[in-house]
């Protein structure tokens, strides 16, 4: 469907983009996600995203 | 009875019982779930506002998936809490096939990874379905501030605003990122009821800029007068192809691109198909199958 030519017609039309993942791509980018940053790494993170410029 | 004769039934039985535990044939299964599916309703979920971007997506996914199926697919739009609200219509619904939902990927994981309140869900538990589309994430700003490059917002002695609606509004922690490995000195102002209302300090020249998706961007960035400043990948924006991304605009340490990545990877999730854990088999993999 993603890759039907009527679909893509029409996302086309709406001036949107089409870019099919597969689930298990989509598997393995979340995994990716949750595993590259260790627990120090997390919390340096949610620092900087979570307070470190909201003053 | 004989033993012998007790045993040969007992194998019968047995082999029986394991044919029928035996995974069907795809071809097979695709048309026990499509009978299923056969004049059924489908509810399907997305975060969105009417007429906004998911809004879109869904809408125009709808006529396919109704001649796909032989289903009717009713569209129920939730906006709110970064997609959590419509998260929980999904997982709350019964695990019958009969609910599918069009959310962003990336606010899922950033959510858990923030422990946002209202997460009840583990995103590495999820039954997803496909990525429908995805976009880079853009810095944008707005015709009033006096940046026209990465070295101009590292030369600031003032501090760069940035405009958000949330914390975990699936931009601003990026904008957060990017300003920490650029270490330009910022200010994030979150509680911006939407789109309008950022647009709107953007032009009066309240903040200078937000972090925003490519699409986003080209919907009413020139419009407003806005300019993408930098692509926050190692690849230039499709839609913003004269402006650089982050790594040709500026010499970024290892351990901030290192973040860069990690947080571009995730922002690559784009927006996702997932029906309700615990789904069978069948029904998931009819719809897996969809868009190819």
């Amino acid at each position: 469907m993603i890759g039907d030519p009527a679909f893509i017609a029409e996302i086309k039309r709406l001036k949107l983009s089409a870019n099919y993942a597969s689930a298990d791509a989509v598997r393995a980018a979340v995994e990716q996600a949750m595993t590259t940053l260790d627990a120090a790494g997390l919390a340096e993170v949610r620092d900087i995203a979570l307070n470190r410029y909201y003053h | 009875m004989p033993v012998q004769k007790r045993n040969r039934g007992l194998l019968i039985f047995l082999v029986l019982g394991a044919l029928a535990a035996a995974p069907m044939p795809a071809r097979a299964a695709d048309e026990t779930a499509r009978a299923f599916f056969q004049g059924k309703q489908i509810r399907f979920y997305t975060m969105g506002s009417p007429g906004g971007g998911y809004d879109a997506y869904m809408r125009a996914l709808i006529p396919h998936l109704e001649r796909k199926l032989g289903a009717k697919l009713i569209p129920t739009n939730e906006p709110g809490a970064g997609g959590l609200v419509a998260m929980n219509r999904m997982l709350s619904a019964a695990p019958d096939g009969l609910t599918i939902l069009l959310v962003g990927g990336e606010t899922l994981v950033t959510a858990q990874l923030y422990e946002s309140p209202g997460v009840n869900y583990d995103v590495r538990k999820l039954t997803w379905l496909a990525r429908v589309s995805n976009e880079a994430k853009v810095a944008l700003l707005g015709p009033k501030s006096p940046y026209h490059s990465v070295a101009d917002l590292k030369r600031s002695d003032k501090p760069v605003i940035w405009a958000a609606s949330g914390k975990i509004d699936g931009n601003a922690d990026f904008g957060a990122l990017l300003v920490h490995a650029l270490d330009v000195r910022s200010k994030i102002i979150a509680g911006y009821r939407g789109t309008a209302d950022m647009n709107l300090a953007i032009q009066r020249g309240e903040v200078d800029g937000r972090v925003v998706s490519e699409e986003a961007a080209a919907l009413y960035g020139p419009s407003g007068g806005m300019r993408v400043l930098v692509t926050l990948s190692r690849k230039r924006a499709e839609q913003f192809p004269d402006s650089p991304a982050i790594f040709e605009a500026a010499s970024i340490g290892a351990a901030q691109a290192r973040l860069i990545d990690w947080r571009a990877g995730i922002a690559d999730l784009g927006r996702v198909l997932l029906v309700t854990p615990g789904t069978p088999q069948d029904r998931t993999d009819l719809r897996r199958r969809w868009p190819r």
